[in-house]
């Protein structure tokens, strides 16, 4: 089977996709498809399948039903089993966890960033001008040598991408990534992605974090409690309807949006 | 004083990122991270299945069923007579009839695999004209083990620690047990992400897996620390003054009266069988 295949201009197909945790449901009947360079958020309350499907999409589990394509050629658990197409599914998708204490386990954060590349075999010389692009990418040259297990939650977080980054994937997936970063962290965060995604990289980001949604995609899909997509369209249409976000439960009835100066925010007018 | 963040400045990417690489990744070399990755998972599942165990064999509360397992478990050691034996296989053997099959495989699974060995390890005793001890301490083991899964596959953690403050058990025992068990699960999800991050990671040939699996297990150790130190504080800040209450159900049901009324049959069974 060897390497997957590149053609076509999907990114990420998924045809009636379920899945269920013995017995519980987490994912009903779910079929989208995702262009190359797209920028698409997962919205979701808790329990709705995001996670579930992110890790679908990574490889990591399969679907009791339906079918997942990647740049048109099917995932299988078969497939997955031969260990050179598994390496480079994995190498053209990157997924930086919500915790990113579960994706550090090198001693020091050049190690790690330097872990994705040393394994892609490219000589010592090309890994450290690789490893050190990323550092100074994302601004933690002063972390170089140290631990990643003593570094705080943003610092954590940006070590995570910066050695997901090293392997240069196509797709990066995110799953909660604005979750334990401070505001600015969560700003410097919406900004990088941006860019990576004007680089021509294809994003998905599941999110609860409606404040920052627009600025990370142009199109969400929001997953109801039944496990299912209650709508696909977009970002901004979404977040514009009330009734949906209420009724998908990611909302109180106090939401709402100033048109006036194009934002969103949280409190009641009374 | 304000702190500035450095924005990303857009003109700084390199030009890799933009291409392609052409990487034709090996085969092979991350059996062991899958195997690590089956292995956690078994755990964790073992461990989430017994907190949501819906008991359809026997509908005795917690406490009459670790009472009856103790008591099963007591006579299997002490008998000297086959006979009783004999007995106690056929009730656990009906017992295990009433089970889910999935359920009843594991249990033999498990009792014949601990049988099994203890035969292997008595075998020189049979060589030795010994064929008594074999086999009997042989059944006692299988006997023991099934009483005991039977038990632990039928009742939920919650009723199992509520059963043990029932019967007296020390509350720091209770409460270490509690722990541990939500502990597993708690480590277990971080290992298991951990072990999936490297797999996602280890797109080539790793020649240090075992390192990584090393920071695997390092990096568990360092948040196990860190999570019960937080433990600790919290419970300071709740007033825990060293005593454990756990709920303890004290409704006496149908399933209750009527396991006692086994467990009174098989110790006047046993009581018979001494005297003989």
């Amino acid at each position: 089977m060897g390497n997957i295949e590149l053609f076509g201009t999907e990114a990420v197909e998924l045809n009636n996709i379920c899945y269920a945790y013995e017995g519980n449901t987490a994912l009903d009947n779910i079929t989208l498809r995702i262009r190359k360079g797209e920028a698409v958020a997962f919205m979701g309350p808790n329990g709705s399948g995001k996670s579930t499907l992110l890790k679908i999409i990574n490889g990591l589990i399969f679907p009791d039903s339906g079918s997942y394509l990647f740049c048109g050629d099917e995932v299988t658990e078969k497939k997955m089993k031969d260990s050179a197409y598994a390496k480079s599914l994995h190498k053209r998708i990157g997924f930086i966890f919500q915790n990113s204490d579960a994706q550090l386990f090198n001693t020091t954060v050049y190690d790690e960033i330097a872990f994705g590349p040393r394994q892609m075999g490219m000589d010592e010389e090309a890994v450290r001008q690789r490893t050190e692009d990323c550092i100074s990418m994302l601004g933690i040259e002063h972390l170089r040598e140290r631990s990643p297990y003593h570094l705080s939650g943003g610092e954590k977080h940006k070590a995570a991408i910066a050695s997901v980054l090293a392997l240069n994937p196509e797709l990066l997936v995110l799953d909660e990534p604005m979750i334990g970063l401070d505001p600015r962290s969560q700003r410097w965060l919406v900004d990088f992605l941006a860019q990576m995604n004007e680089a021509g990289k294809t994003i998905i980001t599941s999110t609860h974090n409606l404040d920052l949604v627009q600025e990370v995609s142009d199109r969400a899909i929001l997953f109801g409690e039944e496990h299912k997509i209650l709508a696909d369209e977009k970002t901004a249409d979404i977040l514009g309807n009330q009734p949906l976000l209420v009724s998908a439960n990611l909302v109180d009835e106090y939401y709402h949006v100033h048109h006036d100066n194009g934002h969103v925010h949280f409190h009641d007018h009374e | 004083m304000e702190k500035t963040i450095a924005r990303p400045d857009r003109t700084a990417m390199p030009e890799w990122l933009m291409d392609e690489d052409e990487y034709v990744p090996q085969s092979g070399g991350d059996t062991f991270i899958n195997k690590s990755i089956l292995a956690v998972l078994g755990v964790i599942s073992r461990v989430r299945n017994q907190s949501m165990t819906e008991d359809s064999a026997n509908s005795a509360g917690a406490a009459v069923k670790l009472l009856g397992t103790l008591l099963t478990v007591l006579y299997i050691a002490v008998t000297k007579q086959p006979s009783f034996l004999k007995f106690v296989l056929v009730y656990e053997l009906i017992v295990l009839c009433l089970m889910k099959p999935e359920i009843i495989k594991k249990i033999l699974k498990v009792s014949a695999a601990a049988a099994s060995l203890t035969f292997i390890v008595m075998l020189p005793a049979l060589l030795w004209g010994n064929t008594y001890s074999c086999l009997t301490i042989t059944s006692k083991v299988f006997l023991t083990i099934t009483a005991v899964n039977m038990m632990s596959f039928t009742t939920k953690w919650n009723g199992i620690t509520s059963a043990l403050k029932k019967v007296h058990c020390p509350d720091m025992f209770i409460f270490v047990l509690d722990i541990t068990i939500k502990y597993i699960v708690m480590l277990g999800d971080l290992v298991l992400n951990m072990l999936y991050a490297l797999r996602l990671r280890s797109v080539g040939r790793d020649r240090s897996k075992y390192g990584s699996l090393a920071g695997v297990a390092g990096t568990a150790y360092i948040k196990s620390q860190e999570m019960a130190v937080e433990m600790y504080h919290a419970m300071e800040c709740r007033g825990f003054d060293g005593e454990y209450k756990a709920v303890v159900r004290s409704r006496f049901t149908k399933g209750d009266a009527f396991s006692l009324l086994i467990y009174a049959g098989l110790t006047a069974l046993f009581v018979f069988y001494a005297m003989m």
